[in-house]
């Protein structure tokens, strides 16, 4: 293998939406960073998802900010990519179920504007003139006509062909193996067809970054947190709008109102005019089976919404693993114990809508040292600075 | 949803699933016998518009009579049902015409979810009146209805003669029977069926009754284009090289219906949804589910038989639907008496020979990859998503060199078939553009649900 022997800027692990915008990033601040995938492109989280660029189910304060951020920058990469991927901005309504729901969105839209986002409450009335698909019992809804939708694998794609035209090389079926490290900072990578040297690697391995991290001897506290969906035949124009259930958020946010019955419903229709709909929210390890129980949950919930779904054709379903952390924002930036690693993973549900900032700020960080905003909420060391060291280093790994 | 409890569910009545059936019945055991088709009796015992004694084949006769013992109780089935997913635990959802979904829990599963057929794209083969050889001669048998006035059968192996002759028997003019494979191929097919008298003559009935009715019949010629306005009129033909490379000038001969045939696929759906092992296996008609000797799959408790396991034909199936049934009966705890035994010892027997003769059937309508390479650019591949050849041999260009991010990249097989009919192409032609592992990959896994259903139906039904 010693064609293969080679040198990089930069490594990029995990060739999802993440990786392949970290690689473009790093490739726009003039390095030529190697991208190492172990399947083929978007074959994790990233092929396997809604493509909602949905603010309004953005945590007020850094989450929100970073999020509208991202999303001025993907309307921006539209016109920089090599590739087209669908991105729509339809608007966006959070459907209430009921008085305590709204109650609890009040608070939420509140906080949202004062960060200043475009969103306001509307009544069932105004609901169903917005979006005319709505049960005629809608209570209420949040409204913001920012929200949009993506396809999330021509994204990937086009993030990476972006980083493939600006010299960055992309290797698929190249498997991340191990690091090499002298006097604790990283100096190669190995993998499945021969190893890499550098002195900077990025690990964008969504749900599987806790596997790679532990080869360097660290305890990261991302889970995997399956998600199921329907893909039902593609439909004459149907929802205006990209819609989810304020049960959504609860469950994000608010483990009180999570408890309560009812299903977190995301739906949306793609260009092609099929609907997504979607999806779970489960512990279950790495297992990427669907379930009838959870095929069952969300046919129910969706046509409980949108009462003309029922006779509309499911053709079919999938599941895909969110990387899920503790407090819901992702690991972003150096990792004090290992010189060399940067993360940048665990962007559990909101993946697609913040690919475009987290690929800026790794770039940053690396080519400059600081990122234009404080990102101290998502550095990885919070979770080491713990009481119960999560991130624990012990030993070399090889 | 309802849910029903039973000993074991069998996806597919056709020969293999019948055989199970009626061992596991016989056994005192609770079957549930699964089949999307109003009728059961798969492709084998497809009830013909006036029903046939079976002929000289000895597999259809069984089976026939098999269906007879059976039509008592089947006629109590509520109606078709299609089974639409199978998951962890082996847990079952299946929908009836009604689009009533019911959720199984079987303590063991055979799939004998049968073959289809492989098509193989040409410019023109979109066409109203190009059709599988399969498929005219069902419009034939079960519907009584000819393919076409002027029919042209074309492509490898014995389906295409059957095919011919069935529409000629019913009163429709074959106007040509082409055959890729040429005169060695069928000299060592007659030689593998030499100890078959049955299907020896059964082939020997087809070919005498086309020549009677003056079809032409050609040995190493294939079907290079269909053309028409609107529908098919002529079909472009020339001599063919052993690797299926167009060597002769080209010729049309008018038709209004051309039938292709190139040997069958298994039925993979549910086998691989389910995560049993795959294998495969050139002579049997590719990937196909990987068993043991009692037809155990690599998934606890979900056994396989019949065309799933290789592509062998109808007394293959008969054998293997009966070894299954045993092997589930072990695995659920009973253990077979002596008689059994020497039953199960005999079937395996029976099954090797079955098995040679599927392999010297499959050589008979082998692909050769010329057939592959000819495909012009603007040939919709992808019937559902609209995908042509030119797209795809541009997407293997720029990187997507795997089945699955050709999916990702072109939507190929995310349509409503879920890559059924494009999947067997896209990974021959995958293989031959990358000039890659001889092995083509495992085709893509379906997802549940395998055929459309509708929100009201997976959500349980009208809310009460
Ligand atoms: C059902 C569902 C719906 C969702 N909906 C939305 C939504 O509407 N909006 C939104 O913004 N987000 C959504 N998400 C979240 C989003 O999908 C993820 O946050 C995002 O895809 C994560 O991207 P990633 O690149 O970090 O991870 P992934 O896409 O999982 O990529 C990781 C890659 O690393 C590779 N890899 C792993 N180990 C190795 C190794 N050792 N060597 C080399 N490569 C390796 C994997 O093969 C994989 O390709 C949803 C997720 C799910 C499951
Ligand atoms: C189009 C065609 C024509 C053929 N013609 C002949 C012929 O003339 N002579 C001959 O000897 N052999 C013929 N064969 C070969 C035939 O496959 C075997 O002879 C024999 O029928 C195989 O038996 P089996 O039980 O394995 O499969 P099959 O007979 O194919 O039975 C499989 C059954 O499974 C059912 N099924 C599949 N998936 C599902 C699902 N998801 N839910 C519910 N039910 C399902 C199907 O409806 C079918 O009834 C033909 C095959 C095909 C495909």
């Amino acid at each position: 293998m010693s064609h293969f022997l080679q040198e990089a800027d930069a490594v990029v692990v995990g060739g999802g939406v993440i990786g392949a915008s970290v690689a473009f990033h790093l490739t726009c601040a003039g390095l030529r960073p190697v991208l190492c995938e172990g399947l083929d492109l978007a074959s994790g989280s990233s092929g396997a998802c809604d493509g909602l660029v949905f603010l309004q189910s953005k945590k007020p304060g850094i989450h929100l900010h970073l999020a509208l951020e991202s999303q001025r920058r993907l309307e921006a990469l539209r016109c920089v990519l090599p590739m087209e991927f669908e991105y729509l901005r339809r608007g966006g309504l959070v459907v209430i179920g009921d008085e305590a729901e709204y109650a609890a969105m009040e608070r939420y839209v509140t906080a949202q504007r004062q960060n200043g986002l475009d969103v306001r409450l509307v009544d069932g009335c105004e609901a169903r003139r917005l979006e005319p698909a709505l049960a005629a019992g809608t209570h209420a809804a949040a409204y913001s006509p920012l929200d949009a939708q993506i396809n999330p694998l021509r994204l990937t794609f086009a993030l990476a062909a972006g980083a493939r035209r600006n010299g960055a090389r992309i290797l698929t079926r190249t498997r991340v193996t191990g690091f090499e490290r002298r006097a604790g900072a990283i100096c190669a990578v190995a993998t499945s067809r021969g190893s890499i040297q550098t002195g900077t690697v990025v690990l964008a391995t969504g749900a599987d970054t806790p596997r790679l991290a532990s080869l360097m001897g660290l305890d990261l506290p991302i889970r995997p947190r399956r998600g199921q969906l329907l893909v039902t035949a593609p439909l004459a124009p149907l929802l205006r709008h990209c819609l989810i259930s304020a049960h959504y958020i609860a469950v994000k946010y608010d483990p009180a109102l999570a408890a309560r019955d009812g299903a977190s419903v995301s739906m949306e229709q793609t260009e092609r005019g099929n609907l997504l709909l979607g999806s779970t929210r489960e512990f279950a390890g790495y297992d990427r089976h669907t379930t009838v129980a959870g095929i069952q949950s969300i046919a129910a919930a969706c046509t409980r919404i949108v009462p003309a779904l029922k006779t509309v054709q499911v053709i079919r379903s999938f599941a895909g693993l969110r990387p899920w952390t503790p407090d819901g924002l992702p690991l972003l930036g150096p990792v004090p114990e290992v010189p060399g690693l940067l993360l940048a993973a665990g962007h559990e549900g909101d993946g697609i809508a913040l690919s475009a900032i987290t690929g800026a700020l790794i770039a940053e960080w690396i080519t400059s040292g600081h990122p234009h905003i404080d990102v101290q909420d998502f550095s990885p060391a919070r979770f080491s600075d713990r009481a119960s060291p999560k991130l624990a280093v012990n030993g070399i790994a090889s | 949803m309802d849910t029903e409890h039973c000993d074991v569910a069998i996806c597919g009545a056709g020969p293999a699933g019948l055989a199970a059936a009626t061992v596991l019945e016989r056994a005192g055991l609770r079957v549930r016998l699964l089949d999307e088709n109003i009728q059961p009796g798969g492709q084998l015992l497809r009830h013909t518009a006036k029903r046939a004694s079976g002929g000289v084949d000895r597999a259809r006769r069984r089976g026939l009579r098999m269906l007879d013992q059976r039509t008592a109780k089947e006629r109590q089935r509520p109606s078709p049902q299609r089974v639409i997913g199978i998951f962890p635990d082996r847990e079952i959802l299946a929908a009836d015409a009604g689009e009533h979904v019911i959720r199984l829990k079987p303590r063991a599963v055979i799939l004998a979810t049968g073959a289809r057929e492989r098509y193989l794209p040409f410019a023109g083969w979109t066409l109203p009146g190009v059709m599988g050889a399969g498929a005219a001669q069902i419009l034939v048998k079960t519907h009584g209805v000819l393919p076409a006035r002027r029919l042209v059968a074309a492509g490898a192996g014995p389906l295409i003669y059957a095919a011919a002759a069935d529409t000629a028997t019913a009163g429709g003019r074959v106007a040509a029977v082409l055959d890729q494979a040429g005169w060695q191929d069928q000299w060592r097919l007659a030689l593998a069926l030499c100890r078959r008298p049955a299907k020896m003559l059964e082939g020997a009935a087809y070919i005498i009754r086309l020549q009677l009715r003056g079809c032409r019949m050609r040995c190493g010629w294939r079907v290079r284009s269909a053309e028409g306005r609107g529908r098919l009129e002529q079909v472009v033909v020339s001599r063919s090289d052993a690797q299926g490379f167009p060597t002769g000038a080209a010729m049309t001969i008018a038709a209004d219906g051309l039938a292709i045939g190139w040997g069958l696929v298994a039925n993979l759906d549910l086998a691989s949804q389910a995560g049993c092992r795959l294998a495969h296996d050139a002579r049997l008609g590719g990937w196909v589910v990987d068993t043991d000797q009692d037809l155990a799959t690599s998934v606890p408790g979900i056994y396989a038989a019949g065309e799933v396991t290789g592509i062998g034909g109808g007394a293959k199936a008969l054998v293997e639907g009966e070894l299954a049934a045993l092997g589930v009966l072990t695995y659920l705890g009973g253990s077979l008496g002596r008689q059994a035994e020497a039953r199960r010892r005999r079937l395996n027997r029976l099954r090797r020979g079955e098995l040679a003769l599927g392999r010297a059937l499959a050589d008979a309508s082998r692909v050769p990859p010329g057939v592959l390479s000819g495909i012009p650019d603007d040939t919709v591949i992808c019937r559902c998503e609209d995908v042509t050849m030119g797209e795809i041999r541009q997407a293997v260009f720029t990187g997507a060199d795997s089945l699955l991010s050709l999916k990702r990249t072109l939507r190929l097989g995310m349509g409503i078939c879920q890559g059924r009919t494009c999947g067997p192409i896209v990974a021959d032609v995958l293989a031959l553009l990358t000039r890659g592992p001889h092995v083509p990959e495992p085709p893509w896994g379906t997802r549940a649900p395998i055929k459309p259903v509708t929100l009201e139906a997976l959500a349980g039904g009208p809310e009460t």
